[in-house]
């Protein structure tokens, strides 16, 4: 418990991890998006039947909770994705504890999301992580594909938000261990969107472009 | 339809080696239970490398943000049929086909091939449903037809699927049917069909129509009946049509595309382009 | 999605029938319509990858009198079981009318007695749901329908005897 707790390790991870993570989170994703596209270049029926209204018709409608059909058929699962998935990026943007940090490192801050909805917010993200383990776990079809990394996924979100928050609470550990382990989490989560199938965050942007233009070559809507 | 349906009511289950929640009634069909005797594993790796060995965007875009949800399973007629049977999930034939493959860098012996051949060739009608369902609006079905493909290369077909398309290779129709055999029923057609109606015509190569009508082979072979409610319908609207029995390309009917048998399948599409546009065609109607 | 630019356009004769009847070119006798309840079968090349439904739809309410629609409809279908070359693989007829149960049910669902299945291919699919599930329907194509629907001038008529 001492060396989670010791200011070395926090040291470390405020210090130098917090330039490796960010360099490897920015450069790796560019360099993702970036391969894509330039691989998609080099097929010739790809970009050039790429329709951008198409396009972004298809992303609004996947985008707001139950405007497309597959939403509307599993209420729950909506609703705890969108809980989530909006969670997991608004909720570390908008917090308060990370908007000082900002203010301490470079003076720049914004707008803050209040206490009492940040913990709500992270709550529920913590809730859709287990709802998700649950249905990698008791869901026969959702298990017959799932292999270890879809758990090692949603275990690391499931740390980061878990640990903040009862860093925040300074529950069952002491504040620093706590506080350690979720910037530990939060720096491998930020690690792990360009290396691993994480990137569907900004592929989703790309499949979703693609079918939206063939399904408008067809002429019906794909939501 | 006089098939009995009780000949593949057979009792015996294949177990898969690979998947142990794959089971399926035994069926024989020759076309994949006699060609993986042949395979070896340096033909399966060629082919593997000659099908997926080249990283392009669409394989990996689709690879790497699938996140494994299973939303498309609802999808699959295939999966609500079976009493939502995990493994007839579009995402499930993905991962026992593509993904397997993938993984084991297409190392691998003739039982998956078996598997794959029977999941992508009789249990995915490459409806694109899926499609629609997928959050991400991944083509699923254009990794079936990329593993079909693969299976095309390696001869593990299902033994009518291949002998049609060896059917098109040969006649450029699906049925054996010769052009002089075609002309005829088209004769007989008209002639059977001006009884009920006066003067019926079916108009062969006629240049500069507005429509040109190109038949499936099954119509002039088994359902017949077909060419003259066409040639009636038209004649009553008075519609400008004809019918192409020049150069053998008249089977608007594609089977070699369903195994992926790109050589053939552009042939007969251009087979028929270039009839309609002989013709000078303003609209190219195909069957039903 | 070979070709860009086609010289001429290609349709599915549902598509064509579409444009006879909206250009008035072919015409229906109210007398003639069918009368028995029926139900469309959306097949996946011409709905899902042409986008033609609501054509169909016009064609099936102008020759039919009790026309109900399946649920789900339009692109949102069910596959007849028979596409991408199913539909020639005799051994496997009854793995493949097994496994499309929903396609009968939603069959039943609609209480119809008559199926309009625009395609060849999902008639033999459509066909084989039938025979293995006993179910009290028949299939029907759109020319058959318009054959027996449309209104034929009395000149074309032929003479009797």
């Amino acid at each position: 418990m001492g060396f989670l707790e010791s200011v070395a390790l926090y040291n470390f991870l405020r210090g130098p991890m917090v330039w490796i993570t960010f360099i490897i989170f920015i450069v790796g994703s560019i360099y993702r998006i970036y391969t894509l596209i330039n691989l998609a270049k080099k097929e010739k029926v790809v970009l050039p039947f790429i329709n951008i209204k198409a396009a972004i018709k298809s992303w609004l409608h996947w985008l707001i909770p139950f405007a497309s059909r597959n939403w509307r058929l599993k209420p729950y699962f909506t609703t705890f994705t969108f809980l989530f998935h909006t969670g997991i990026v608004f909720v570390p943007i908008f917090l308060y504890a990370h908007n000082a940090l900002w203010y301490e490192s470079w003076g720049i801050s914004w707008w803050t999301l209040s206490e009492t909805v940040a913990d709500v917010w992270s709550i529920f993200v913590i809730i859709g992580c287990l709802f998700f383990i649950g249905r990698r776990i008791f869901d026969p079809t959702v298990r017959f594909v799932t292999s270890y990394s879809d758990f090692v996924f949603v275990f690391i979100c499931l740390f980061t938000f878990l640990t903040g928050f009862l860093a925040h609470y300074q529950w069952i550990l002491p504040y620093r261990a706590m506080l350690n382990l979720h910037i530990m989490f939060g720096e491998i989560m930020l690690i792990a969107i360009p290396l691993t199938r994480l990137t569907h965050m900004y592929y989703f942007f790309f499949t979703r472009a693609w079918m939206a233009s063939q399904t408008a070559i067809w002429k019906i809507k794909d939501w | 339809m006089a098939i009995k349906l009780e000949i593949s009511e057979e009792k015996e289950v294949y177990r898969s080696s690979y998947f142990p929640e794959y089971v399926r009634p035994k069926i024989y069909d020759p076309g994949l239970d006699e060609t993986i005797k042949r395979l070896t594993p340096e033909k399966i790796e060629k082919a593997y490398q000659a099908v997926f060995g080249k990283e392009t965007a669409r394989i990996k875009a689709i690879v790497e943000t699938c996140i494994h949800c299973g939303l498309c399973a609802e999808a699959c007629q295939w999966y609500l049929s079976n009493d939502r049977d995990p493994t007839y999930a579009p995402v499930a034939k993905v991962k026992m086909t593509a993904w397997e493959l993938m993984k084991r860098k297409g190392k691998v012996d003739a039982g998956l091939v078996y598997d794959i051949a029977r999941i992508v060739f009789t249990e995915c009608n490459i409806c694109h449903r899926c499609s629609l369902y997928c959050p991400f609006g991944l083509d699923i079905t254009f990794i079936i037809g990329l593993v079909r493909r693969f299976c095309f290369l390696l001869g593990v077909v299902p033994q009518r699927m291949f002998d049609q398309n060896q059917t098109f290779m040969a006649t450029a129709n699906q049925v054996w049917m010769s052009q002089s055999d075609y002309i005829d029923t088209l004769f007989w057609r008209e002639e059977e069909g001006m009884y009920e109606l006066k003067n019926l015509r079916i108009p062969m190569d006629k240049e500069g129509v507005e429509v040109v009508w190109f038949p499936l082979a099954a119509e002039p072979k088994t359902g017949p009946y077909h060419i003259d409610r066409i040639a009636k319908i038209f004649q009553v609207a008075g519609v400008d049509w004809t019918m192409v029995t020049m150069n053998d390309y008249w089977d608007s009917s594609n089977m070699p595309m369903f195994i992926r048998d790109f050589f053939t399948m552009q042939r007969i599409v251009k087979g028929l382009y270039e009839n309609a546009a002989r013709l000078r065609a303003k609209k190219l109607v195909l069957t039903e | 999605m070979g070709y860009k630019e086609i010289p001429f356009e290609v349709m599915h004769p549902g598509e064509f029938y579409y444009e006879l009847l909206v250009s008035g070119r072919l015409k229906i006798d109210p007398a003639k319509k069918i009368k028995e309840p029926v139900t469309l079968h959306d097949p996946c090349n011409v709905i899902r990858r042409a986008g033609a439904a609501e054509k169909f739809r016009y064609i099936v309410e102008q020759t039919c009198e009790d026309f109900r629609e399946m649920y789900p409809n339009r692109e949102h279908n069910f596959c007849c079981n028979a596409g991408g070359g199913l539909s020639s693989l005799v051994q496997w007829y009854s793995h493949e009318a097994r496994g499309n149960r929903v396609k009968a049910e939603q069959i039943m669902a609609t209480g119809a007695k008559i199926v309009i299945v625009p395609c060849h291919n999902c008639t033999t699919g459509i066909k084989s749901i039938i025979n293995y599930y006993k179910l009290p329907v028949k299939t029907m194509f759109f020319d058959e329908l318009l054959v027996n629907t449309m209104y034929i001038p009395e000149e074309m008529l032929p003479e009797e005897g």
